[in-house]
């Protein structure tokens, strides 16, 4: 058992935090405020090659394994303060680029894979719907083969880059009597008839990164743009969905390390009743459980995350990864607006907004609940 | 091994006690009825693969093999009898 990264990890790691210290952190609490998503951060993370670290450089990536687009991502979170931003790039990425590697054709990887590698395309996942949120395969978008193409009827709901959407991998039933066996997966391109962006969604967090509902209403998607088999969609969406568990909230450990960067060095400095705040012991306690937390977070999120790397099993994983990881975040941003007082609870500290962020890890990618539903499924329960 | 059997009493017991469908019978279709949501997908097939040492392939979850109770027990029966 190995738990140290490599020089090669170490470099990559103190780069990518450099960078983002120097070229995302502009105007932060201003776009959380006006819901602006970064264009420029978003292209700079393209420039630098985050967008398709894990894509093979046949398909215009870098070919990292996701262990180190997991160790990325945390060093993103570390040193971005954008969290929106961050999760912008990593839902293009793992629910939208990585599944039409896994799944699609060559055809299909020629022609998308490049271009989201470089972030010219913008991916979207697209499963939920106003009626559909847990219960996901009985979602009601239709597809219905007409020839060499398929009509998509239906509405989602919830979708993270939907408004900016340009290749949007999008989930519907061939056949609503069948229910899970029909879910089907297709590529549709933005400027398909029929498509169109509904409302922006304003959120609690994650203000910076859009969310939209999408229509389709009638729309002609050609039957080459199906990804996998009609009915495979059930297993593609689990595929994204452990993915997304095992390596999206990685971002948050980055988040959590340097909330206790902060809260030591508060601790250190902060003086009440003639001595350091650190020296009570309820901060103290305070600050050791957020050590414990991260440290448990970090090692549950790159047990799941190796394993994907590996290509083996790792449901239960990635739900224990994704409910820890997603929780202490909450915990921990809530602690760092404790130990810093009232300055915690201004935004100028920052805290709040990570709060705010940190609530949306635990309904995303699954809620929580469902994740103790797979927990439990795993032990025979 | 009534193959059948094994599998009402796991439905009727773990996957309907919450469900608006109170019957069921080796013919009643489980998607279309409400028993086989999502969720209820998943148990059901840790429950198959482990109450009878088989592995479902992701190729094999299909609508006929799952319709109901007779077709579940009939794919079930066919990979036990390949399998000796």
């Amino acid at each position: 058992m190995e738990f140290s990264w490599s020089d090669e990890h170490l470099s990559l790691r103190r780069s990518v935090i450099e960078f983002a210290r120097a070229e995302l952190n502009d105007s932060v609490r201003e776009r959380d405020r006006d819901s602006v998503f970064s264009w420029n951060g978003w292209r700079k993370c393209a420039d630098f090659g985050i967008h398709g670290l894990p894509i093979p450089t046949e398909y215009g990536g870098l070919g990292r394994d996701l262990l180190t687009t997991a160790l990325v991502l945390e060093s993103l979170g570390y040193a971005c303060h954008d969290r929106g931003l961050v999760f912008s790039i990593g839902a293009h990425l793992l629910s939208c680029a990585m599944p039409l590697l896994a799944f699609g054709t060559e055809e299909q990887k020629r022609r998308y894979l490049p271009r989201l590698s470089t972030g010219q395309t913008v991916g979207v996942h697209a499963i939920t719907e106003p009626e559909v949120g847990s219960d996901a395969f009985s979602l009601r978008t239709t597809a219905v083969r007409n020839g060499d193409r398929y009509v998509l009827n239906g509405r989602k709901t919830f979708i993270t880059n939907g408004s900016i959407a340009d290749l949007i991998l999008v989930f519907a039933t061939t056949a609503r009597a069948a229910g899970p066996f029909a879910v089907t997966a297709f590529l549709v391109e933005k400027g398909a008839p029929g498509f169109s962006v509904g409302s922006s969604i304003e959120k609690m967090g994650l203000r910076s990164s859009p969310m939209a509902e999408l229509v389709f209403d009638d729309c002609e998607v050609p039957a080459a743009n199906r990804l996998g088999r009609e009915g495979q969609g059930r297993i593609i969406f689990s595929h994204s969905m452990e993915l997304e568990r095992s390596c999206l909230l990685a971002a948050d450990i980055g988040v959590m390390q340097r909330q206790l960067e902060q809260c030591v060095a508060y601790a250190k400095q902060r003086k009440q009743f003639g001595r350091p705040i650190g020296q009570f012991q309820s901060v103290s306690n305070r600050i050791a459980e957020m050590q414990l937390r991260l440290e448990a977070a970090r090692l549950l999120l790159y047990k799941a995350a190796w394993l994907k790397s590996r290509n083996l099993p790792a449901a239960a994983e990635a739900a224990m990864a994704k409910l820890f990881v997603s929780e202490a975040s909450v915990q921990s941003s809530l602690d760092a607006i404790r130990i810093h007082g009232g300055n915690g609870y201004t935004t100028e500290f920052e805290f709040e907004r990570q709060l705010r962020d940190a609530v949306g890890g635990t309904i995303y990618s699954g809620t929580n609940d469902i994740q103790k539903l797979i927990i439990a499924r795993s032990l025979g329960l | 091994m009534d193959t059948r059997a094994v599998l009402r009493e796991y439905i009727q017991l773990e996957l309907m006690f919450d469900s608006a469908q109170k019957q069921l019978s080796d013919d009643t279709p489980l998607v279309s009825s409400g028993i086989l949501d999502s969720t209820n997908l998943l148990r059901l097939i840790a429950f198959v693969e482990e109450r009878f040492g088989l592995t479902v392939r992701d190729d094999e979850l299909e609508f006929d093999n799952f319709r109901d109770v007779s077709s579940l027990a009939a794919f079930i029966d066919r990979k036990l009898s390949r399998a000796t």
